[in-house]
């Protein structure tokens, strides 16, 4: 997959046997309503839903404005297919993080690949159109006919309904701005500041410290190690001061777990069965126990 | 993981080592060096050169020394010997302990390495972890991380914490692949050989957001003057578990040491978090999700479940240190209103226990007063003792209802044993009255109790120290209705324990039901320990329970199946299941069959370990002790699934403590057991003959005896000799008379159902081979020894067969083969077997078929009996009942005149008998 942020390429989608569903989230039939309201020939998108689920649709590459893939046709003939996307304009943008800032769910969503109902009203009362209308769309195909989409076009546009489905955010880089881009400005945009600390000011009666360690004792940031934001390998201890530190001693072992080892919940993924990853979990957990009291 | 013997492991914890990490983790290997020329053990590890920075002279030097490469898979068992360790091997054997604790407690997580090969790691951590590690770190000897970073100008070492981390990501790699822990399916992440799994890079960015990189959240509640619940959501970076601050904090750019991801992931984390628990959606309803307001009805969800819930996605709740949070529930088990004389007639009696809720602040129970007003609040807190208190609404519901449903007596029983009750399907800490408490000591150690249990005098053998300890504890549960299972290994003498019994409890009469094959020596047993106790059996034609006595009788699997409603017009004193791995299936016609039977108390012999497969346990268990496991279902749920599937040691320990009164099973090598075991104890073991041996034996008798009478001088000895040996191989299996060993290589062979040696044998074999135990087994026959491994072969027992016709060095790599222990099971000729061998391996002798001279038997028993044996060994003799077998052994004890004749001249001596004479020892008699 090739993806500097702006331009992103999509694995080209296997065969699919059966009967697909295209769009199995509401903003990616949606997308699918678009296409076919513009499109002349029904006939032309059969053809394309064919096509799609045959597999003949190769990488397809998503950039601002644009949707592209090679389409084979049935005689064999390789056919590039590009779907335009009317893009965004600035003040577009702006408001739209503007609504997206309003809520911390409306960003919470999008990063678990949800585009809400909600938002996508509140960007439309903003005057921010998300959803591709009447005009928005402009098929184009190397092929020799003339139909308005074609079927490679059609293809291109019923297998972007799956890459919708699986991330929204492929809606926003077609409307002219990519994912790390927008989370940069979703987190640099007037982040809003939090209202007025009630709860902390009108202290709890008698003693107003919390069970938990409040902020004020955190940690002194000097010792604040951060392996995910840390890829340098950190630097090694000069030998000569490695010979002379004193050694701490070992300290005491860690007590023998007395609980049941916590199960291994996980998402799934391809190839991936939480549960047998769990048992194989499990089984190690066993294994150290024993290798421990042994 | 190789294993590295002992020795070598010794002098390798000698040596200094360093840490050599690798990609994909479990590549990594332990390179073991001598930092003062020593000699490296041979025989382990990859011989290699190493290149550190030692003190040479008062000055640091880089040299290239010998080393050993282990792979830290191979090094983990070396590392855990610390003693005489070198530093640097003594601090990884260290660091392996903090990882196989991590390991243990489930903190395992699936990855893709740099290269992308599939990986498992160490995480997530807590706060405590990084501590340990961090300390652990500190305590790194230079000679633990001797090997410089390459690329410096200035010698510098690793760093020792990245250099632990990479350890325990090293052993957490390994350990899941361990052929032990190793479950079937596909290699992704169980088989050691890498696999390159790129696409699961996002699978694993999923896994790991919100475990070990991003952040975690909490709520911190507070509750101000304004007499409302506040909600703060904390945030935790999980890099780094020693970092915190508020939401708050965070958004007002006033936090340090979060990322710049810290925002987006906190969003993320608390969306994740509404999920299991929904009022959190509020805090997504506004631009900065750091605090909201609960209403009463919230507070007392998240006292009920939504904290539970919460902190199963991973998100603590944290009340405010000033409310009280110590109010607690448990059930406490009232006893008895009525009389309690009759103990047996109460437990087995429709009576039922109450049992209360008892709710205490503080380990204090409150008074009635304070229960009323927790019964009629209407807020989550409650002012008592002068403190807010936190009331879950399950406690204010507790506090109204005052008690459960009352429960069946043996409930009770389970309750007192395991600390637990269930209560709307759910476990409750319970609390027994002293009476329940009395009766739970007095349960609680089987195999002691202080109880003055004598050796009933009608008993006719002295009973050792364990037998005595044995039938204490059957007196003991028989006295008090419960029943029990005794499943000492056999050869502890279970059935001289149950004639005790029967014996001790004067009562009668006692029902035993068993397998055909142990009929007989049931009989001869309570004959020779019990003389004058009535014994019968129901067994055959012509059975009847007319006149019973206060006996014993007798009977088999199958008849008590034909005639339950017989045996069950009868009201037993005791029932008896010998072999009771026979009914360990709750729904077959035998164990339904089993239960319909009355008995004033039950007991189950077994010599198979039954403690391992729990759902064989609970048919036993629930047969002997009704009630005491619950329904099969609610066992399921309750202990197996939890037990078996999920592996809880906290289940199980409870569970133990739950079954370990019912169930005595001790082992011959128990060090209570094996000092009173003789060394050698010989078993007769009478059988039967099923319908078709019968008409076989019956028939050639019938037919022999005619051409005898008929005929004189060398033709009538021949004809004799004849006689015995079709007989013989007739009590041994019909197949062997018959000729059926020509189709031993066709399937159509059957064998099994058709002699009750081979039966009882097969009995043997499975509680030797259960017992881990090695068995020899005699026959003179080659043929029958031939029918012998293909029946066993076909059971999956394995098993190999020793005749004069095998060659000597393949005799040899027999007799090691079963000496290693790699084959239970041994079958001998014994004229091969006779001379030469050493088989010490072996704790159990057959004899499947006599030789009428104790002296060859004495020499084939003694391969097994031999200097060097340090186990008892056990002799079995199968012997056919009613058969020329039977009274040519009983000749031969009564008649040493005939005896010494036999002896003398073998069975040709037969040959003088008379036809009266012959008649009768041929003649087939029936047993009763």
């Amino acid at each position: 997959m090739i993806d500097n942020g702006r331009v992103v390429g999509f694995p080209a989608f296997p065969p699919r046997r059966g009967r697909s569903t295209f769009g199995r989230s509401w903003w990616s039939r949606a997308w699918i309503t678009a296409v076919e309201d513009i499109a002349l020939d029904p006939e032309e998108l059969r053809r394309g839903r064919q096509y799609a689920q045959l597999g003949r649709v190769g990488s397809i590459t998503v950039s601002p404005g644009r949707i592209a893939a090679p389409v084979h046709d049935s005689d064999d003939a390789l056919y590039h297919a590009v779907v335009r996307v009317e893009q965004l304009i600035d003040t577009a943008w702006e408001r739209f993080l503007d609504q997206v800032a309003a809520k911390a769910g409306h960003l919470a969503a999008l990063l678990d690949r949800d585009l809400p109902h909600e938002l996508v009203e509140a960007a439309a009362h903003a005057d921010v159109r998300l959803l591709p209308g009447l005009g928005d769309l402009e098929p184009e195909c190397e092929c020799p006919g003339w139909e308005h989409p074609c079927q490679h076009a059609a293809a291109l546009c019923y297998q972007a309904a799956w890459l919708l489905d699986d991330n929204p955010f492929v809606l926003l880089l077609m409307r002219g701005r990519g994912e790390q881009e927008l989370l940069a400005q979703f987190d640099g945009h007037s982040m809003p500041q939090p209202t007025p600390p009630a709860a902390a000011q009108g202290t709890t009666a008698g003693n107003g410290a919390a069970l938990a360690p409040g902020p004020t004792t955190a940690q002194d940031p000097t010792t604040a190690r951060s392996t995910a934001t840390d890829p340098e390998p950190l630097p090694g201890t000069p030998a000569e001061l490695a010979y002379a530190q004193v050694v701490a001693p070992l300290p005491d072992p860690p007590p023998l777990p007395t609980a049941a080892p916590s199960p291994l919940v996980l998402p799934s993924g391809p190839g991936i069965d939480p549960a047998v990853l769990a048992r194989v979990a499990a089984d190690a957990a066993a294994l150290a126990r024993e290798l421990l009291t042994h | 993981m190789a294993k590295v013997p002992a020795k070598q492991a010794l002098s390798l914890m000698r040596c200094a080592v360093v840490f050599e990490a690798a990609d994909p983790p479990r590549n990594a290997t332990m390179a073991f060096w001598s930092p003062d020329g020593h000699e490296l053990p041979s025989g382990v590890g990859c011989p290699a050169e190493l290149d550190v920075v030692v003190p040479h002279g008062g000055v640091l030097r880089q040299r290239t020394v010998p080393a050993l490469r282990v792979p830290v898979g191979t090094a983990v068992p070396v590392l855990s010997r610390t003693k005489g360790a070198h530093p640097a091997a003594a601090f990884w054997g260290a660091a392996t302990v903090v990882a196989l604790q991590l390991i243990a407690r489930g903190r395992l997580l699936p990855g893709v390495s740099d290269q992308g090969f599939d990986a498992w790691r160490i995480g997530p951590l807590d706060a405590d972890d990084v501590e340990r590690i961090r300390a652990l770190a500190a305590a790194m000897p230079p000679s633990a991380r001797a090997v410089p970073v390459p690329g410096r100008v200035a010698a510098e070492l690793p760093d020792p914490e990245r250099l632990v981390r990479d350890f325990l990501d090293a052993v957490a790699d390994v350990i899941p692949r361990a052929p032990a822990a190793r479950t079937a399916g596909s290699p992704v992440f169980a088989a050691v050989e890498p696999q390159r799994v790129t696409q699961l890079r996002d699978w694993a960015t999923e896994v790991a957001a919100g475990l070990d990189s991003g952040v975690r959240i909490s709520l911190r509640l507070e509750m101000p003057d304004d007499g409302f619940f506040w909600a703060l959501v904390q945030v935790h970076s999980l890099a780094d578990p020693t970092l915190m601050t508020d939401a708050r904090e965070l958004w007002a750019g006033t936090s340090r040491g979060f990322g710049p991801q810290a925002r987006t992931d906190t969003v993320l984390a608390v969306r994740r978090a509404a999920r299991a628990w929904p009022v959190l959606q509020r805090l997504l309803d506004a631009a900065v999700p750091d605090e909201l307001i609960l209403d009463d009805t919230e507070v007392g969800e998240l006292l009920c479940d939504g904290a539970e819930r919460l902190a199963g996605a991973g998100v603590a709740v944290h009340w405010p240190r000033e409310l009280a949070r110590e109010l607690t529930a448990q059930a406490i088990i009232r006893a008895p209103t009525g009389p309690r004389a009759e103990v047996p007639a109460f437990f087995n009696g429709d009576e039922l226990l109450h049992v209360d809720w008892e709710l205490a602040l503080r380990g204090e129970p409150l008074t009635r007063a304070e229960l009323d007003l927790l019964a009629q609040a209407h807020r989550p807190i409650v002012r008592l003792r002068g403190q807010w208190t936190l009331v879950d609404p399950a406690l204010a519901r507790k506090a109204r209802e005052r008690a459960l449903a009352p429960r069946p007596v043996i409930e009770a029983v389970s309750a007192a044993l395991t600390g637990t009750i269930e209560a709307d399907g759910k476990p409750v800490e319970v609390a027994a009255s002293s009476w329940l408490t009395e009766l739970r000591e007095r349960l609680a150690d089987p195999d002691g109790g202080g109880e003055p249990v004598r050796q009933p005098a009608a008993l006719a053998a002295p009973l050792r120290d364990y037998q005595l300890r044995g039938l204490r504890w059957l007196s003991r549960m028989t006295s008090l209705g419960l029943g029990g299972c005794l499943a000492d290994d056999m050869g502890l003498g279970k059935t001289i324990m149950v004639i005790a019994l029967h014996l001790h409890r004067q009562a009668g009469p006692t029902l035993v039901v068993c397998p055909a094959s142990v009929l007989g020596n049931w009989q001869r047993e309570i004959e020779r320990f019990a003389p004058g106790t009535p014994v019968r059996r129901f067994h055959g034609s012509g059975r009847s329970l007319a006149r019973l006595s206060k006996g014993f009788v007798l009977t088999t699997y199958p008849t008590m199946r034909l005639d339950a409603d017989v045996l069950g017009s009868r009201r037993w004193d005791l029932v008896v299941a010998d072999e009771a791995q026979h009914v360990k299936n709750p729904l077959s016609g035998t164990a339904k069959a089993l239960r319909t039977i009355p008995a004033g108390v039950r007991i189950a012999l077994t010599g198979t370990p039954v403690e391992n497969s729990l759902s064989d346990l609970w048919a036993i268990l629930d047969w002997t002790t009704p009630g005491l496991l619950g329904s099969l279902s609610s066992f399921r749920t309750r202990w197996a699934g939890p037990i078996e599937a999920d592996r809880n040691p906290e289940t199980a320990e409870r569970f133990s403590r739950l079954v370990a009164p019912f169930l005595l099973r001790r082992r011959k090598s128990d060090p209570t057991v094996a000092p009173e075991l003789p060394l050698k104890t010989e078993t007769d073991h009478p059988v039967g003959l099923t319908h078709e041996q019968a008409a076989l034996y019956q028939a050639v008798v019938c037919e022999t005896m005619t051409q005898i009478r008929s005929s004189s001088g060398m033709a009538r000895r021949g004809l004799i000799l004849k006689l015995l040996t079709a007989l013989k191989q007739i009590c041994n299996h019909p197949a062997q008379y018959l000729g059926e060993s020509r189709y031993l290589k066709e399937t159509r062979l059957r064998l099994a159902g058709r002699s009750e040696k081979l039966d009882l044998l097969d009995d043997l074999v499975d509680t030797v081979v259960a017992e881990d135990g090695a068995i020899l087994v005699f026959t003179q026959y080659v043929t029958m020894a031939r029918l012998i491994e293909r029946h066993l072969g076909d059971r999956g027992v394995p098993v190999q067969l020793l005749h004069g016709g095998i060659p000597v060095r393949r005799r040899d790599l027999m007799v090691q083969r079963f000496q290693s222990g790699e084959v239970p099971v041994f079958l001998l000729s014994l004229k091969a077997g006779g001379t030469g061998l050493n088989l010490t391996h072996a704790d159990h002798v057959v004899h499947y078929d006599r030789w009428w001279n104790p002296a060859v038997e004495e020499q084939a028993t003694d391969r097994s009996y031999r200097i060097g044996q340090t186990r008892p060994v056990q002799v079995h003799r199968l012997i056919a009942e009613g058969t020329i077998e039977d009274h040519i052994a009983t000749l031969l004890q009564s008649k040493r005149k005939l005896a010494d004749a036999v002896l003398r001249g073998g069975e040709v001596a037969l040959s003088e008998l008379s036809d009266t004479e012959l008649a009768k020892l041929v003649e087939l008699r029936s047993p009763q």
